[in-house]
């Protein structure tokens, strides 16, 4: 399994408080890797050191043998790795195709002019791209409405779509199924994560409360507790081990 | 009449200012309270130029617009790396350095006395002297602008600044450089500024400091707020109606002049508190979350 | 020699000035953590307050004052009340608080000059008294002044780390949301040192006016004034905005001997850009204040 982002020996406090100590996690390329714990483990922390939002105390990222860690987080994005967020943060104001159509990169025909001066619905391609992106996460005849105005579980497909639009090779995923229905989480999210593997080659790491989901979905799993990496490894040996299963894995 | 074709003439210099001043409030929610100093450092350029340095109206223009461009980098690259608190009393302290820089540097700008006598704008040889001309002038090149910044609100640059205002972090995480954004915002809206400064130098003829003050800039705030913020035409509105406003006040009988410019500030400032309470979008903008 | 002994003793003065604006303004920003400027227009309002009562009414100026003093603490408690707690709970948001605030202040101060217009207006009648301590001299207000700096500086002090008031006001200002949720009733508390911070400022008015004199757009400037000595002496700081007034007030009585006059102005906005610039939390200033992931 090769390792397309590391995290190494990553330290991170705030105030008096250690979110993160000598945390050391590997996202292998290709695959779903799983990252669970109690609230307050540090798992969103760790994705904001990924992703460059937080700088660590001490260690470093490594993406594709280049260190990250200290890089700005929209040239991390342009590296090839895009985080969701828990809260969604989404531009409510604007409408899900102008959320969608923002986060696809600049073209190649693109120049600065243009950037600033034609209308972005006069390109036709970008525009292609983000229905096509929309009727991925199911939510196409949803475009033309304000973010504000569509209901939760509508919301966290127009943040997948988001993500998906940047292009970015390395998806991390806070929580991308929490608040949603069974159907859509199975009908939509899951097939959905199962296709961008197969099919578009991404890498996706997710944090997740649903131990179902993750034994369900992933190949790898990081446990976090308090600030540390207390187990890792494929589902089922996690499965076994009878104080994880103990301290965790309550229902799974 | 011809009273009517000022009002005019300052109308639509002031939607300029106003709609540039859009791009900063309106469409990134960069609160800057600096925009009369820009508006300034263009007036006083295109003055500078014209009468002693013999340039004509375009070409003045032009520097005006440079000049003010690479003036708002100064307070632009710092201060947009910072958080939005910062911004605002960086920007304030901007306007004000401008506008002592005005006052005190007495052989630039003459300082309180102000740059008299600026010849009237002329454009290949034809002089726009008459009001009529002039405000022809201020007509195509205000209808320029608006036309411009519609251009920019539509644009994919655009949708970044109005994701801005929604949500920073956000922004960056959909791989935008958030500060480079803000800094080219400002200076399109300063560059703007200077237009209308340029057309207010070769309008009135005589300009001083007292014009381009925090006074200023706050008006241009409360416009915006008026008539709707992020808005072009809430913000073209803000501007018509809120110059119109003090001319109105000349006509109420047994108003002395004494307290016209009392009255006027009250009026202005009465139209902001209400505003800000019952109604921040203003007349024309869409409720925000 | 006697000209720096003089500008010094002056700065110090002027300095104590500007300590005692900082201060209150210290008190409003750190309960709030947002710019609510309408103490500016409180100032205005409590400076002729002073006016009206000693010279208007006639009253003797010590009873003036101490009934100008209450007389601001209930202005700033009608400006909270009417306003600028609807304008919090409405919209939470720090550009409409600053522009709410600010509309405030532009109402008064322009109420104020419909009423009174734009002359001076002094609230002493007589001649001041004079202290004196060898070839030093300073007249009694501006001794009064020095004396309230101090006072004033230790008493907040002890208020705000001692009395359960203080305690609360300190815990809203480190985590407003927690507050809430733990029951405190952040908006009263705020209300109240919102008040009590204003009526510290008014005193500096009510100094003023019996000194020199005011005048309608006087709240604005000390505003200004009161801006500075918070953001040089640290956000999120008290005994920064004691220090930042006492910087700010010297410096500008000291930068007469390098600059002329109309300069004095450039140079303190000059040094509020550079700091904004280079140290945006000032000198004793919390860091971190403002966390954005």
């Amino acid at each position: 399994m090769a390792s397309i982002l590391e995290g190494k020996g990553i330290d991170k406090t705030f105030g008096g408080l250690q979110a993160l100590n000598q945390v050391d996690v590997s996202i292998a390329q290709g695959k779903i890797t799983g990252l669970i714990g109690p609230n307050g483990a540090g798992k969103t922390t760790l994705f904001n050191v990924l992703s460059g939002f937080l700088k660590p105390d001490r260690g470093q990222v490594i993406f594709k043998n280049i260190d990250i860690t200290h890089k700005a987080p929209q040239a991390i994005v342009h590296q090839g790795i895009a985080r969701s967020w828990q809260g969604l943060r989404l531009f409510e104001n604007l409408t899900v195709l102008e959320n969608i159509m923002m986060s696809i990169p600049r073209g190649e025909k693109e120049n600065s002019i243009s950037t600033l001066l034609a209308p972005w619905t006069r390109n036709k391609e970008k525009l292609e791209r983000a229905l096509e992106i929309s009727r991925l996460v199911n939510i196409e005849n949803r475009v033309q409405y304000a973010v504000r105005e569509l209901s939760y579980a509508e919301q966290k497909l127009v943040a997948i779509a988001r993500l998906l639009a940047t292009g970015a090779e390395v998806l991390l995923l806070d929580e991308p199924t929490s608040g949603l229905d069974e159907k859509t989480v199975n009908q939509v999210i899951t097939p959905l994560l199962r296709e961008l593997i197969s099919q578009s080659g991404k890498t996706i790491c997710l944090v997740e409360h649903s131990i179902k989901l993750v034994f369900h979905m992933c190949d790898y799993v990081f446990c976090l507790d308090e600030g540390r990496v207390v187990a890792c490894g494929n589902p089922l040996e996690l499965r076994q081990d009878e104080k994880l299963q103990r301290a965790f894995f309550y229902g799974a | 009449m011809d009273y009517l074709l000022h009002i005019l003439i300052v109308a639509l210099i002031n939607i300029i200012l106003v709609v540039s001043f859009n791009i900063l409030l309106g469409f990134t929610g960069v609160f800057a309270l600096c925009h009369a100093a820009f508006y300034g450092v263009g007036a006083y350029t295109v003055a500078l130029l014209m009468k002693s340095g013999g340039f004509s109206f375009f070409p003045a223009m032009i520097c005006a617009v440079g000049l003010t461009v690479c003036c708002s980098l100064v307070i632009a690259i710092p201060g947009l790396r910072v958080h939005w608190d910062y911004m605002v009393i960086f920007a304030f302290s901007f306007q004000m350095i401008i506008y002592h820089v005005m006052m005190n540097w007495m052989g630039l700008t003459r300082g309180p006395q102000g740059i008299p006598g600026i010849p009237p704008a002329s454009v290949f040889g034809f002089e726009f002297e008459s009001k009529p001309s002039f405000l022809l002038l201020c007509l195509v090149l205000c209808s320029a602008v608006v036309f411009f910044v519609r251009r920019i609100e539509t644009s994919s640059f655009g949708l970044v600044l109005k994701g801005i205002k929604d949500d920073e972090v956000a922004v960056q995480s959909i791989g935008k450089n958030v500060t480079l954004h803000k800094i080219v915002a400002f200076a399109v809206a300063a560059g703007l500024a200077a237009v209308a400064g340029s057309l207010i130098a070769a309008y009135i003829s005589y300009i001083s400091p007292g014009y381009f003050d925090l006074h200023m800039s706050v008006f241009v705030v409360i416009a915006l707020i008026f008539g709707g913020v992020g808005r072009i035409p809430g913000a073209a509105l803000g501007a018509m109606v809120l110059t119109a406003l003090p001319e109105l006040l000349r006509f109420i009988p047994y108003l002395p002049s004494t307290i016209l410019g009392g009255t006027r500030d009250l009026i202005y400032a009465t139209i902001l508190v209400f505003f800000m309470l019952y109604r921040p979008q203003g007349l024309m903008g869409k409720a925000r979350q | 020699m006697d000209l720096i002994l003089h500008l010094l003793v002056d700065g110090i003065c002027t300095g104590a000035r500007y300590a005692i604006l900082g201060m209150g303004f210290a008190l409003i920003f750190n309960t709030q953590r947002m710019f609510d400027l309408s103490f500016g227009g409180i100032y205005t309002w409590s400076g002729f307050a002073l006016w009206i009562l000693a010279t208007q009414l006639g009253l003797e100026i010590r009873l003036a004052s101490g009934m100008a003093l209450v007389f601001c603490f209930l202005l700033s408690y009608g400006v909270q009340k009417v306003y600028m707690s609807r304008l919090r709970k409405r919209s939470a948001s720090a550009v409409s608080v600053m522009l709410g605030s600010m509309a405030i202040m532009m109402m008064m101060e322009a109420i104020a000059a419909i009423i009174w217009g734009g002359e001076i207006r002094a609230g002493r009648t007589g001649d001041a008294g004079i202290y004196k301590w060898g070839t030093i001299q300073i007249s009694d207000i501006k001794f009064y002044t020095l004396l309230a700096a101090v006072a004033i500086f230790f008493s907040v002090r002890y208020l705000f780390m001692k009395t359960a008031l203080g305690v609360n006001a300190r815990a809203i200002a480190s985590n407003p949301l927690l507050s809430r949720v733990v029951g405190l009733e952040t908006e009263k508390i705020i209300i109240f040192t919102t008040c009590f911070g204003s009526a510290i400022i008014g005193l500096d008015a009510i100094l003023v006016c019996a000194d020199t004199g005011v005048y309608p757009a006087i709240g604005f400037q000390s505003m200004l004034i009161a801006f500075m000595a918070v953001m040089l002496g640290g956000i999120g700081s008290f005994a920064g905005a004691f220090i930042g007034g006492l910087l700010v007030g010297f410096v500008r009585t000291v930068a007469v001997l390098q600059f002329p006059t109309l300069w004095q102005e450039l140079v303190l906005f000059a040094i509020l850009f550079l700091i904004i610039a280079f140290r945006p939390n000032g000198l004793l200033g919390i860091k971190d204040w403002k966390s954005e992931v």
